[in-house]
């Protein structure tokens, strides 16, 4: 039996044998094409999920640094406003020191002199003294004096005779006698930072019975 | 590619545990079913002679008979599911329903209504052009126009090596058309058609003890090999399948060759 017919073959069977083989060829590649595009769309999947951790782990790194740096900034401000508070009392404490030599000063030196300290101004790095002397000469023995103690030339700003109504060792009593009042002008160590210029210490009349011998 | 068409012809096809032949008998129709009895043999298990109508015309009582005589032997070949044999494997189920045939079918179409003839052919000509020359051919022999035939042809062996001779067979389109209609109306389809004289050469090829058994064994008990080395261990003269395929016997012949199909 070496031939087979089949009248079936021609023509339909044929063509449909080879619609047939078109169409598992056809779903051959389908298939293949959806198992490509699934394992393909797993590959981006898992590249996808490894990104988003690695961006999520970068997100968190970023806000960790980036409260570092406002803590180290936060830091610095604290630095300078520490900064600027030590150098304000340091200068405060510059000021009280002379303040407290300029008392020393006035202490020491009143009796010696017989100078009547009036009046004692600090304003914006300048310092104004106003004294009554008996005379002339005690009046500028007292401001060298003064000039040496504090490390500074006393100008003399104002010199003018007066006629003094206090008590006297060398006048008689109820009748005044002629003094000279003198205001001496120097220079005086200023705040920078903090403190305002017009902030001058102002020591009045309360000061003359303290300074007065 | 090869391995795919493999894999798919597995997924398409199952072991066949039962085949169908279908030969015309006179103006009637001898229908046999084959049922495997172990790895190498068959036997017949059922047959039947169906009688349409004379009148070919009558298109609703043809279909009626056919449905009829193709239901009764679905029936006594597997009683248990009359509708027809179901398989666990779902993708052949599939193809069946897409198909929609239960039963698939050999049949043998009758000599008068097939011609044949030889063709030679340059040996470089494709097989389309072939095909196209064999076609006009059919048409020829049946006096018909080339879209009304069916037919096939095969090369011949033995040939001088300068040209291929080539065999053809044909028969009119419209009546196995009709034919198929009928059975498709039954669900039952078409595996092949093919002229008797094959059928009976590869049943009286295959059956067991000679063509002398189809006079001394009732048509129940003939047994068929199916293992080709056995087959071919008895060879059976051309002449002698003539005289049987005449033979009141040759129409059941016939469809066992058919049904042998299967697996031979």
């Amino acid at each position: 039996m070496s031939v087979e017919f089949n009248l079936l073959r021609y023509p339909a069977g044929v063509r449909q044998e080879r619609l047939r083989q078109q169409l598992g060829v056809f779903l051959a590649g389908l298939v293949g094409t959806l198992l490509l595009a699934w394992a393909g769309l797993q590959v981006v999947a898992m590249r996808t999920s490894t990104l988003q951790q690695e961006l999520r782990r970068l997100q968190a790194l970023a806000t960790q640094q980036q409260a570092q740096a406002k803590a180290a900034q936060q830091r610095a401000q604290d630095g300078q406003v520490r900064q600027r508070l030590q150098n304000h009392l340091m200068r405060v404490s510059q000021q009280q020191q002379a303040l407290a030599d300029v008392h020393a000063a006035l202490q020491d030196e009143a009796p010696r002199s017989g100078l009547k300290f009036q009046r004692l101004h600090i304003e914006s790095g300048r310092l104004e003294l106003q004294a009554q002397a008996p005379d002339a000469q005690r009046m500028g023995l007292a401001g060298q004096a003064l000039s040496e103690r504090l490390g500074q030339t006393l100008a003399v700003a104002g010199l003018n005779e007066v006629v003094s109504s206090g008590e006297s060792h060398d006048t008689r009593p109820g009748v005044g006698h002629l003094a000279v009042a003198v205001t001496w002008q120097g220079a005086w160590p200023a705040l920078q930072t903090g403190a305002r210029p017009d902030a001058a210490r102002r020591m009045g009349g309360g000061h003359e019975p303290a300074l007065a011998p | 590619m090869q391995a795919l068409a493999q894999f798919w012809r597995h997924m398409t096809t199952r072991p066949v545990r039962r085949a169908f032949g279908l030969a015309p008998l006179g103006q009637a129709w001898a229908l046999v079913a084959l049922s495997r009895q172990g790895a190498d043999l068959a036997r017949v298990q059922a047959s039947t002679v169906v009688e349409p109508p004379a009148s070919l015309l009558d298109v609703q009582v043809h279909a009626r008979v056919w449905r009829q005589a193709l239901a009764a032997m679905a029936l006594t070949v597997n009683p248990a599911d009359a509708a027809g044999e179901r398989s666990d494997n779902l993708t052949f189920r599939a193809l069946q329903i897409l198909r929609g045939a239960d039963h698939r079918l050999q049949l043998a179409w009758p000599t008068e209504r097939v011609v044949r003839g030889q063709l030679t052919f340059p040996l470089d000509w494709p097989d389309d052009d072939c095909t196209a020359e064999v076609q006009l051919a059919v048409a020829q022999a049946l006096r018909c126009t080339p879209q009304e035939v069916n037919f096939d042809w095969q090369v011949q062996a033995g040939g001088d090596g300068l040209v291929r001779q080539v065999v053809w067979v044909g028969c009119a389109r419209d009546e196995l058309a009709e034919f198929k209609r009928h059975l498709r109306a039954a669900h039952w389809a078409l595996s092949s058609v093919e002229p008797e004289m094959q059928a009976a050469q590869r049943a009286a090829g295959a059956l067991q003890g000679g063509l002398s058994s189809l006079l001394t064994r009732p048509s129940q008990d003939w047994l068929f090999r199916l293992r080709p080395e056995t087959v071919v261990a008895e060879p059976v003269e051309a002449g002698e399948v003539e005289q049987v395929l005449f033979s009141p016997v040759g129409p059941r012949l016939v469809a066992c060759g058919l049904a042998l199909k299967a697996w031979l």
